[in-house]
């Protein structure tokens, strides 16, 4: 079986010099980006193969889910009925108030806060298989004017941002990926607290909610939209409801838990907003300290919890 | 060169599978590793150079569509690849379970890489949580594919021997 072709080089120096080259890599690239270019001509390549692998095989395994959910779902139809009818009774109630506030904006000549955002529509076409980072590939790259840092939406919540684009595809980091923090604050009191995804409250369905001063006025069940003091993430945009928030232990900060309004198991397509929010690092790192400092110069009041960082 | 091809072939179904297919179904909470498959079953069959290079190329896909700096990955798979390799060299004779135990041992390196470069190092020290949320799953769907993919690259393998001999006959 095993024949001699020809004096040949040594495993073992092939594996070193393999490593190094790695290490030299990785060194490379994360100092510098330029492993986008190499990362572009790659999907350009494969972008298509992945599509359609991706609609054949995810059609099957969706009809299958679909089959298994069938039970729960006229259950839930009951329920969303009875939320639709107390929605819509709200919704007329907001309609009048907005009008309202849209007179008092015109005396007052103030601008729009929050205006809605131009977005592109893109499918998911793959995520990253490993099990530790919450990374997504969409079909749509700088070719449809998809840029880095732009923040992903859908059901009406936060989902990402994008940390690397090449001419036909996008990755997206998920704001469940471990590493991400995301400077938001309450829609209602308009406190600051820091959104960060933790991989072992991933199965739980939760996200971590932190760095709220103890006297902040957030309670459990707010809604918790993106901060207008966040440096990546454009204001107002909802990223769940607070819940279980307990003081912490220093007796000057309240954390808990966030229960996100996007359902990240079954996201099959997302909306990126076309604007990038002004001030924006431009950053592509998803390590945490850089984002952790960008987010943490953003909080100004809640300084005092700073000393959890990397917590 | 058929071989070459071959590994090419293999390697793209399988990242495409992982990725593209039973990362995005949601009934699955773990993925398998197929990638991680391909290595330790080349590494353990053909040897350490083998194994080694075809690893090199899995991790260089993975980095390529989802890791943010280029080399993660591709470390860790040419290390899995030498690893069995030399393993491959150790044990002559296959008995039945190899191929299961080299899984559970290469998911196992593999899953504690990246907790300790991803998560170790950022202060994240519930091991206990990920364990059993994250590693375990992924080791024992693996474990499961391990017995579908297994057999395939062996049988992939053997018929690629059987042609290079024949190939090299005609040459003599």
């Amino acid at each position: 079986m095993k024949k001699k072709k020809r004096p040949s080089i040594q495993p073992k120096h092939i594996f070193t010099f393999l490593a190094a080259l790695c290490i030299v890599l990785i060194i490379a690239t994360s100092v510098s980006n330029g492993g986008n270019i190499l990362r572009g001509g790659f999907n350009t390549l494969l972008m298509p193969m992945q599509k359609g692998f991706n609609l054949v095989g995810g059609g099957i395994f969706n009809r299958a889910d679909n089959l298994i959910h069938l039970h729960n779902v006229e259950k839930e139809n009951e329920q969303l009925k009875d939320e639709l009818a107390e929605l819509k009774e709200q919704n007329t109630r907001y309609q009048l108030e907005l009008t309202e506030l849209a007179e008092y904006r015109s005396l007052l000549m103030l601008a729009e806060q929050y205006p809605d955002y131009e977005t592109v529509g893109a499918h998911i076409i793959g995520k990253n298989s490993d099990n530790w980072y919450k990374t997504i590939m969409v079909d749509k790259g700088s070719r449809d004017g998809i840029a880095v840092d732009m923040n992903v939406i859908a059901d009406g919540g936060l989902v990402g941002i994008v940390t690397s684009v090449t001419p036909a595809t996008a990755t997206i980091s998920t704001i469940i990926n471990d590493n991400r923090n995301v400077g938001a604050m309450a829609l209602n009191s308009k406190d600051a607290c820091i959104v960060t995804g933790d991989l072992s409250l991933y199965e739980k369905g939760l996200l971590s909610l932190s760095r709220i001063a103890k006297d902040d006025d957030i309670n459990n069940d707010d809604k918790i939209v993106t901060s207008n003091t966040s440096t990546m993430y454009m204001p107002g945009i909802l990223i769940g409801y607070a819940s279980e928030l307990t003081v912490d232990p220093n007796n000057l900060t309240k954390s808990g838990y966030l229960i996100p309004v996007v359902d990240f198991t079954h996201l099959d397509s997302v909306l990126i907003i076309t604007s990038v929010k002004e001030g924006s690092s431009g950053g592509t790192e998803e390590t945490a300290p850089e984002d952790a400092e960008g987010e943490t110069a953003a909080e100004t009041t809640t300084e005092a919890a700073a000393e959890e960082a990397g917590q | 060169m058929k071989r070459v091809l071959s590994y090419a072939g293999i390697i793209l179904l399988a990242f495409l599978l992982q990725n593209n297919v039973f990362a995005v179904c949601p009934i699955i909470d773990a993925t398998p590793n197929i990638l991680l498959i391909l290595t330790f079953s080349i590494g353990f069959i053909k040897g350490t150079k083998e194994g080694m290079t075809v690893g090199f190329f899995c991790g260089l896909l993975m980095d390529f569509a989802f890791g943010s700096i280029i080399g993660y990955y591709a470390l860790i798979y040419l290390v899995v690849g030498y690893i069995t390799g030399m393993i491959g060299q150790m044990f002559y004779i296959e008995f039945l379970n190899m191929p299961l135990l080299l899984c559970v041992l290469s998911d196992f390196i593999y899953n504690m890489y990246i907790y300790t470069f991803g998560f170790l190092i950022r202060g994240r020290t519930a091991l206990g949580a990920y364990m059993t949320q994250v590693i375990l799953p992924e080791v024992v769907y693996t474990a499961l594919l391990t017995l579908l993919v297994y057999p395939l690259v062996l049988k992939l393998d053997e018929r690629l021997s059987a042609s290079e001999k024949r190939s090299a006959k005609r040459f003599v």
